[in-house]
């Protein structure tokens, strides 16, 4: 009997970590998911910034807050940037621009924030030989 | 009897729970291994945004200086060159190499300006108009990346001998400035936690 019992509570004990273990597991998966789709949101909205095509330039006309996955709608996520000239001493102003943008998302309850630096001169590309 | 069959069974039952503990362990490792690599591939991500973010603002100063300075520009610039600041590859006396000072420049947020570098080089002898210009970057400790690092590269025309006799200006491409500095196209980039 009480072989019995101790068996019994070796196995709840094991279910109680294993559902631990997965809640633990799927909230840092859910985690990294958000991370890279924060990043890759960033990087492009960056990357557009330098190249300037329309296609490009109608993600800067777009909603801030929208929702990331289509299969999660109520998750909504807020993409805000700010373009700003960087003063160089000497040059005229508009040498040097900075774009930041910042990606805010719910995470377990909190706001996770993440923040993305670009900057871009006006120095022209050579078209010489 | 009834003794022995209660024992294997809670040795059965606590062999299989030692292997499904271990199984249960080694995944977990493998999901905080993955969030992990994650985490390292976007703070080398930002390093590399923000080693970006250091050479546009050494492109921009330095176009600044040559635009400012006009025919002595050169000589004023590479003034401070030195051979210590060339990399291991580049020390034969042909190549000229400068480390930037960053004094003066607006460094981006959340870089280690104790470990941040500029530095320029060129060929005097066979190419003096072009000029290498290098950044490397690490994350400060405002960053929870701290440590990650990385380089970028941007070859720029620099024009010496846009002046005086030897100047032709039909061979200068229309629509741009003689006097001005200029990227050549191709940036080499690397990042790494």
């Amino acid at each position: 009997m009480l072989e019995a019992v101790l068996a019994s509570g070796l196995v709840a004990l094991s279910l109680a970590a294993s559902v631990r273990l997965s809640m633990v597991s799927l909230s840092a998966n859910q985690a990294i998911r958000n991370l890279d789709m924060a990043s890759a949101l960033a990087q492009d909205l960056g990357e557009c910034w330098g190249v300037q095509t329309p296609l490009c330039l109608q993600q800067f006309d777009g909603a801030s807050a929208f929702a990331p996955f289509a299969n999660d709608a109520q998750n909504t996520w807020s993409r805000t940037w700010q373009v700003s000239d960087i003063a160089i001493p000497g040059a005229p102003p508009g040498s040097l621009k900075e774009l930041r943008i910042k990606i805010t998302s719910p995470e377990d309850g909190k706001t996770a924030e993440l923040v993305w630096v670009k900057r871009q001169a006006s120095t022209p590309t050579w078209v010489g030989l | 009897m009834k003794y022995q069959h209660g024992m294997a069974t809670l040795m059965a039952t606590s062999t299989l729970l030692l292997l499904t503990g271990m199984w249960g362990w080694l995944s977990f490792k493998s999901v905080m291994a993955e969030t992990s690599r994650s985490q390292h591939q976007m703070f080398a991500s930002q390093a590399l945004s923000l080693s970006e973010a250091l050479l546009e603002t050494a492109i921009a100063s330095t176009e600044s200086f040559y635009a400012q300075n006009g025919a002595s520009a050169d000589a004023l610039f590479w003034a401070n060159a030195r051979p210590q600041d060339c990399p291991s590859h580049q020390t034969s006396s042909q190549w000229q190499c400068l480390s930037l000072s960053l004094e003066n420049l607006p460094l981006p947020d959340g870089i280690d300006s104790s470990k941040a570098q500029v530095k320029l080089l060129r060929d005097l002898r066979n190419a003096p108009h072009k000029v290498i210009l290098m950044t490397d970057v690490s994350l400060n400790n405002s960053h929870p990346g701290t440590g990650s690092r990385a380089t970028v590269q941007q070859a720029l025309f620099i024009p010496v001998h846009a002046q005086g006799s030897t100047f032709n200006p039909k061979q200068w491409p229309e629509g741009i400035d003689p006097m001005r500095v200029q990227r050549v196209a191709g940036t080499w980039k690397n990042a790494g936690y």
